[in-house]
């Protein structure tokens, strides 16, 4: 009798304890909305407008300059380039997402103005389960530098191995990320995406039909079913190593459809290494140390080709490459850059864009402020197609006008 | 009668407020300051950390990632404003994945709606003025009753989040208020040699230390924010230092030190390097250690002259 009274008051007093509390976290979520969240000024989105430009030259020849600068916003030749002007536009859409786009314009060698929607997508805010969705056309979370915009890179050029697996701009397309903030006691991100295949910006994939990879044409492979998409992973992790130092770690993967036949896979495998050390005391943000590298590797399957002239096997084509970066932010507003890249792929000797590659580039940069900067860059470069080294000296300005959200770390 | 005894205690535990098992309130701020006034009135209900630590430039903080882990699980944030963190906390709040903290909830407060701020631009304001806060001087924590308005704003949304501990919260915030009153009553009495005395800053984040305490800024080693200073405007600044008697000039810690040592070689000029934030120094861990460490340093420079 009496353990069944104090059974009954226990589970009363649980039952009292635990309702208010269930029930101001829900009023939490109902609450007036007295606080103003800057009213007036929510209602226009953050626009910029950042411009690159480059110029500069080298001891060859435009026509081998442009396949050692594969990057489609890279100095293209000898004389100015427009690399990237890009417009910027990002906003909350409501309580639940936030929305942005990037419109990039460039003036082409041949002086024509062109347009390419580079990425626009929207990001939820606050999902269940410490979960984000983003969705659009959007750059695959792929390595560190992929992801990035060039006006952010601290190079005047895009690496070897992203033009190779990429192509000049970066793998993206449109599609869908789900990602999750994992629970360990240290910053841990699973990503997981699809993306449509097809297109110039998925070279190692679908790609452009009518275009050629590794001397066999690219068919018109359609999409059939959701094998024939491009599925990305990532596993991004960063560790505050000191006050003073972080560390990102990420690995990341690609598995998707190629053209080159009817039921052809390409892999591609990646592994990125972020370090910097800036002290507690700095002057605008300096004096400062990365350290960035990346390494890739891809298999690409490609199937029997023979037009006659050429007989071409069934074979797994397997291509790799890294970069890795040196920066010295020495005194407040300088930069100093030392960047090594090699690329191979198996069996392609004269094929510039599988030959062996060594590039090495060196480079100082001056910001007068965080809105615009000035570089020279040195390259010195090798390739198996080409008999000689290509040296080249390339400079570049960039401006920014507008409100531009920060980058991530 | 134990029958009774046992009864007795179930009624008392019934009546004491259930919170009191529950986890602490997380609060998250982006600088020590915040930080500091937040303990002061959470107590022990509170748990609070900062994003930032108080000898960095808050202007010039990284975005870590481990600041995404701390926003994910915060129940408050708690921000300077006025553009002051504007190149790094809106990354950060994107990817926190945490409603709580989002604009127009209880859990995200802005500090600067509710402080008294300077040097609002009038007129046009852009970039070729330099780093400008278009929005008023954002280094308004070192005037005493705008580290009470915080606390007031710090106060409404604690007990907003925990109802039930309204009458700790307003008795903690009281007791501070107290506090504050009293020792701002000695720190001008300590600061009244000083008053209307004539000083340079090397940016222009000292303006409600000057208002507090009645000095007379008549320079900056900047020649514009965030532009650094040129010979010729160091020129300039030197007779600015001898025509107006300059008193001392003030740079924070993180600053690059070398301009004011050239002008004190030249014109004598005492050169006073401060924290502008608890945690700057050692031994500045509240509001109080670095109004007091201020008050001390400054009164070093009474009858050096």
């Amino acid at each position: 009798m009496e353990f069944k009274k104090v059974y009954f008051l226990l589970i009363l007093y649980l039952a009292i304890s635990v309702t208010p509390c269930i029930a101001l976290s829900s009023a939490n979520n109902q609450l007036p909305r007295p606080y103003a969240a800057g009213a007036g000024n929510a209602l226009n989105p953050k626009i910029s407008l950042d411009a690159l430009f480059s110029g500069g030259g080298a001891n060859e020849k435009d026509k081998e300059i442009k396949t050692l600068q594969g990057g489609a916003h890279d100095p293209l030749k000898k004389g100015f380039t427009l690399q990237n002007l890009e417009l910027s536009m990002s906003a909350a859409v409501d309580p639940y997402l936030n929305g942005e786009a990037h419109i990039v314009f460039q003036i082409d060698d041949m002086g024509e103005s062109t347009m390419e929607v580079e990425e626009v997508f929207l990001t939820t805010l606050s999902l269940p389960w410490s979960l984000q969705v983003k969705a659009g056309q959007f750059f695959t979370e792929f390595g560190r530098l992929n992801p990035s915009h060039p006006h952010t890179w601290a190079f005047v050029d895009q690496p070897v191995v992203n033009t190779r697996m990429f192509g000049g701009d970066g793998l993206r397309n449109t599609g869908v990320r789900i990602s999750w903030l994992t629970t360990l006691p240290w910053y841990s991100e699973l990503f997981f995406g699809f993306q449509n295949a097809n297109g110039d910006t998925a070279l190692s994939f679908l790609g452009q039909a009518g275009e050629d990879f590794a001397g066999r044409p690219l068919l018109d492979r359609e999409i059939n079913n959701t094998g024939d998409l491009l599925y990305s992973g990532r596993w991004l992790n960063s560790f505050d190593l000191s006050d003073t130092a972080t560390l990102n770690l990420g690995f990341s993967g690609l598995t998707g459809p190629n053209s080159s036949g009817s039921d052809k896979t390409t892999k591609i495998l990646g592994g990125d290494l972020y370090v910097k050390w800036k002290p507690l005391l700095t002057q605008k943000g300096w004096p400062f140390v990365v350290w960035q590298t990346e390494g890739m590797s891809r298999s690409y399957e490609a199937s029997a080709y023979n037009n006659g002239t050429t007989a071409l096997e069934d074979e797994t084509l397997r291509d790799w490459g890294l970069y890795s970066q040196l920066l010295w932010g020495f005194t407040p507003g300088w930069v100093g850059g030392i960047r090594y890249e090699a690329a191979e792929g198996d069996g392609g000797n004269t094929d510039p864009l599988r030959d062996f590659r060594r590039r090495i580039s060196g480079n100082i940069t001056w910001y007068p402020t965080e809105f615009s900067k000035f570089r020279v860059q040195f390259n010195h470069d090798d390739a198996k197609h080409l008999e000689n080294s290509v040296q080249s000296v390339w400079f570049q300005f960039e401006f920014m006008i507008g409100a531009h959200a920060a980058h991530t770390f | 009668m134990i029958r009774r005894v046992f009864f007795s205690i179930f009624i008392l535990l019934n009546l004491l407020p259930p919170h009191v098992l529950w986890a602490k309130i997380n609060v998250v701020t982006t600088t020590e300051d915040l930080a500091a006034i937040s303990r002061e009135i959470g107590g022990y209900q509170v748990r609070v950390n900062s994003l930032s630590k108080g000898s960095q430039d808050t202007h010039f903080v990284d975005p870590r990632p481990s600041m995404i882990l701390k926003l994910k699980k915060a129940d408050l944030l708690v921000f300077v404003g006025a553009e002051l963190e504007a190149g790094w906390l809106p990354v950060l709040l994107q990817s926190a994945r945490n409603g709580r903290i989002l604009p127009g909830e209880a859990g995200y407060l802005d500090a600067s709606q509710s402080v008294k701020i300077l040097g609002k631009p009038k007129g046009r304001v852009d970039r070729s003025m330099g780093d400008v806060h278009g929005k008023g001087n954002p280094h308004y924590w070192l005037l005493p009753s705008n580290a009470v308005k915080i606390a007031k704003a710090v106060l409404n949304r604690l007990q907003t989040l925990e109802p039930g501990s309204k009458k700790l919260f307003e008795a903690n915030f009281q007791t501070f208020r107290e506090k504050v009153g009293v020792k701002t009553g000695e720190w001008k009495r300590l600061m009244l040699p000083l008053k209307g005395a004539k000083i340079i800053e090397y940016h222009m984040s000292w303006e409600y230390l000057a208002h507090a305490f009645d000095l007379t800024i008549v320079g900056q080693v900047e020649p514009k924010p965030g532009i650094p200073p040129s010979p010729a405007h160091l020129g300039r600044l030197l007779s600015t230092i001898k025509s107006e008697n300059v008193r001392f000039l003030i740079n924070e810690n993180f600053r690059e030190q070398s301009s004011g040592k050239f002008l004190s070689e030249k014109t004598g000029v005492r050169v006073l390097r401060l924290p502008i934030s608890v945690g700057g120094e050692k031994g500045v861990k509240t509001w109080f250690d670095l109004m007091d460490y201020l008050v001390e340093k400054m009164t070093e420079t009474i009858g050096g002259q």
